[in-house]
């Protein structure tokens, strides 16, 4: 990614601390704003209130804006940016489990997001809604974040092997 | 989070994917629309029938 911006060295430095300092703002931000993604759609199917749903959506636009400008001032800066185009409709990018099928990335983004959904309204907000809860001082959120910590472990340890076995059973 | 793994991503992540122009983020974020509908329905329910 962002080749030939600034040398490798100057890179080291300068990216924790653009993270840190990109953390800050958003947290700032999601404190003051009470933005959640997974709140967005439940307030929308509750109670027909837009305000946070268009928190979501105006950021996924401007992902995409802030994507387009950067792939037009540096080209290169993002090797594959429009994904669909370079890797084809239905590639998956890294990130989920590597190596499997097109149906495969399918059924899992399905069955994950339905999950996540869920979960997500059960325990009152999305993975930042509750890390800003946590900062707040709710303890169950706490408790989530600790449960996010040990549930990544658990699924590269297992969930990983079983997830695979059970689709290739499948024969997809 | 098993199944945030599973998917690959968080809400955000699922937006920032959708941004970067994969269909597969898509389909990700109409299963939590469907998710989030699913539980609230049942929550709906269970408190109609209390």
């Amino acid at each position: 990614m962002a080749a030939g911006w600034i040398s490798k060295e100057l890179a080291v430095i300068l990216v924790p601390v653009i993270t840190l300092i990109s953390g800050f703002i958003i947290g700032y931000l999601a404190q003051r704003t009470g933005f959640c993604a997974i709140g967005g759609f439940r307030d929308y199917f509750m109670f027909r209130h837009t305000r946070l749903l268009l928190g979501f959506i105006s950021m996924l636009c401007t992902a995409f804006v802030a994507f387009l400008a950067f792939h037009l001032l540096t080209p290169g800066a993002f090797e594959h940016f429009p994904w669909i185009l370079s890797s084809g409709i239905l590639s998956s990018m890294p990130g989920a489990p590597p190596d499997l099928s097109t149906t495969a990335y399918i059924i899992l983004a399905l069955v994950g997001g339905f999950g996540i959904g869920v979960i997500g309204v059960y325990s009152g907000g999305c993975p930042l809604r509750q890390f800003v809860m946590a900062s707040e001082g709710n303890l169950k959120s706490v408790w989530f974040i600790a449960g996010m910590a040990v549930g990544s472990v658990v699924f590269y340890l297992a969930t990983t092997g079983v997830v695979k076995m059970i689709l290739s059973s499948l024969g997809v | 989070m098993q199944f945030g793994l599973l998917f690959g991503a968080c809400p955000y992540r699922a937006a920032l994917r959708l941004g970067y122009g994969e269909f597969i983020a898509l389909i990700g974020i109409l299963g939590i629309i469907a998710g989030v509908w699913c539980a609230l329905t049942m929550i709906m329910r269970s408190r109609g029938e209390n």
